[in-house]
């Protein structure tokens, strides 16, 4: 094509060459691939394979550490060793794990560099905390770089599986749309590891972290003789939650006579619990996030506010939690729509800020409107 | 000749690959989720999406919690979010999904050897979040020194990324 290109359009070549370049561009293998590039530098790091540790490849190794319970251990630690098969010097220069749970340090000087000559080896040493993960495969992986090379050059894996101590039946409760004014159930089952269980097979306490959402146990029937690990609660939404959208967590409580074992395995259990409740009035959107904002910069949102026709919108008491935060409503047509607009003050202090901001009808009914920020420096 | 040159120059403009690195198209990748449905990255085109690395530790379920609080409040309604997590994709069931993450709202997916979360994404530490504009350039990603993973606060992370979402959509409320 380019030959009778450049034999009938002698000049014409160049736009040619810069449409297919565009084409090029396209089709770019960033845009479309789906087969990843290199995952590891091939710079002669091996990893040293032992009873405990097989090698995938030569820098790749997994170390499986079979099945694991938090009744039973909260670490997973596993040494591995890496030589350097090159003919040149090469430095490890650090570690990095995929994980907060997962630490990896070397058996150097420092801990976190090493200079190994050709067919010199160091150690590395990792520990996965299994406290917080929960039930299910563990995939965690610790990648080792060495100096000038933006490549790991090898991968050391440690993978197995957490046995759940606790699980919850459903996995997350959704009371789904509901009316104010009511109350409304839902039927949760929770399964525990008989050593879970306390002084004469007393379970521990689950709680709701929302005041609206109660918890309580349902006795097993007089002579049922199942398993007593497993027990079922009954979850209740009170009449007088407030409206819109609520979620909270049910989690174990923390308790003296627990011992540390059992409170670090029931402290990363908990199962969500979600409620949509409607009634005079709604928001939309129902919470406000502020997002970044810079310190010394005011902030403000803008939500809009509908009440059914008998609201008269005058009547809504608006209160902010903090001082920072204010709220003024103005109406628009029809009649029974406003605007709320929400203004964070510029003197708000930096970090994490979070409040709420309450709207009380004559009727009682409430409307509570969760406020988020970061306040940056 | 000239209508061959013109054209040339028409098209330059919309070459689609940003030059700037920061903003460099967004890798596309094809995951499984727990129906074993594939999903396709290219496929999510026309508006922002939030692709999220998770783990299921406490770092991950922390930032999944505040971006549940905002999906379920309405903040977050002109963008699609994408949870790809570090395993197989039924086993986020008890991780990601019991942090109130909006079933209507969210896509869960698995990368059991990690290779789009490492090999393409170059995103091992977890939690990792990437703000792609409707046209699939990342516009943000949690890799600065105050944003970064396992360090930052879940709260400043998510607002960067509500931030960048604001810029990449400004119907966001």
């Amino acid at each position: 094509v380019c030959g009778w290109y450049s034999t009938r359009r002698p000049y014409g070549l160049i736009p040619l060459i810069v449409t297919v370049a565009i084409c090029a561009g396209w089709c770019s293998p960033a845009a479309t691939q789906n087969v990843p590039p290199q995952l590891t530098a091939d710079v002669g790091l091996t990893i040293v394979a032992s009873d405990r540790i097989e090698p995938a490849t030569p820098n790749q190794a997994v170390y499986d550490f079979g099945k694991a319970s938090l009744l039973d251990q909260t670490m997973v630690e596993q040494d591995f060793t890496i030589r350097n098969d090159s003919k040149s010097q090469l430095t490890v220069s650090r570690l990095q794990s995929s994980c907060g749970c997962t630490t990896a340090i070397l058996r150097s000087s420092d801990g976190t560099s090493a200079v190994l000559a050709p067919g010199g080896q160091t150690g590395a040493h990792v520990t996965v905390n299994l406290a917080g993960l929960h039930a299910g495969p563990i995939h965690k992986l610790v990648e080792v770089y060495v100096e000038g090379n933006p490549l790991p050059a090898a991968i050391l894996k440690i993978e197995g599986e957490l046995t759940p101590a606790v699980t919850f039946s459903p996995s997350a409760l959704s009371f789904g749309r509901v009316q104010a004014g009511a109350e409304h159930h839902l039927t949760l089952t929770t399964t525990l590891d008989s050593r879970l269980a306390g002084p004469r097979g007393r379970m521990p306490t689950l709680l709701s972290s929302d005041p609206s959402i109660r918890v309580r146990p349902i006795p097993a029937p007089a002579g049922a003789s199942g398993p007593a690990r497993t027990q079922a609660y009954e979850v209740t939404l009170a009449a007088n939650a407030p409206l819109g959208f609520i979620t909270g967590q049910l989690e174990f409580a923390a308790s003296r006579d627990l011992s540390s074992v059992v409170s670090r395995a029931l402290s990363g259990a908990s199962a969500a619990v979600s409620a949509q409740i409607s009634g005079d009035i709604t928001v939309q959107p129902q919470v406000v996030a502020f997002g970044a904002v810079q310190q010394g910069h005011e902030a403000s949102r803008q939500l809009i506010l509908a009440g059914s026709p008998a609201v008269q919108l005058e009547s809504i008491v608006i209160t902010s939690e903090s001082a920072q935060l204010s709220a003024k409503l103005e109406p628009m047509s029809p009649a029974h729509v406003g605007k709320l607009n929400v203004r964070l003050s510029a003197h708000a202090a930096a970090g994490l800020f979070r409040s709420q901001l309450a709207l009380a009808l004559p009727n009682g009914q409430r409307l509570l409107i969760p406020v988020s920020a970061y306040i940056t420096r | 000749m000239k209508l061959i040159a013109l054209l040339t120059l028409l098209l330059l403009p919309i070459q689609p690959a940003a030059a700037h690195p920061s903003h460099r198209r967004a890798p596309n990748f094809t995951l499984r989720d727990r129906a074993g449905k594939t999903h396709t990255l290219l496929s999510y085109r026309g508006r922002p999406v939030t692709l999220f690395f998770l783990c299921g530790c406490t770092h991950c379920t922390e930032l999944a919690r505040q971006w549940a609080e905002w999906q379920n409040g309405g903040v977050l309604v002109h963008t699609t979010t994408i949870v790809i997590f570090a395993g197989e994709a039924q086993y986020a069931d008890g991780r990601i999904s019991a942090s109130g993450l909006a079933t209507n709202q969210t896509t869960i997916l698995g990368d059991p050897d990690l290779r789009v979360t490492r090999a393409l994404y170059h995103a091992p530490t977890c939690p990792r979040v990437f703000v792609l504009d409707a046209h699939g350039i990342v516009r943000y990603t949690n890799n600065h020194t105050d944003d970064a993973p396992q360090k930052a606060p879940a709260l400043l992370i998510a607002s960067r990324t509500l931030a960048a979402l604001r810029r990449s959509a400004p119907k966001h409320p």
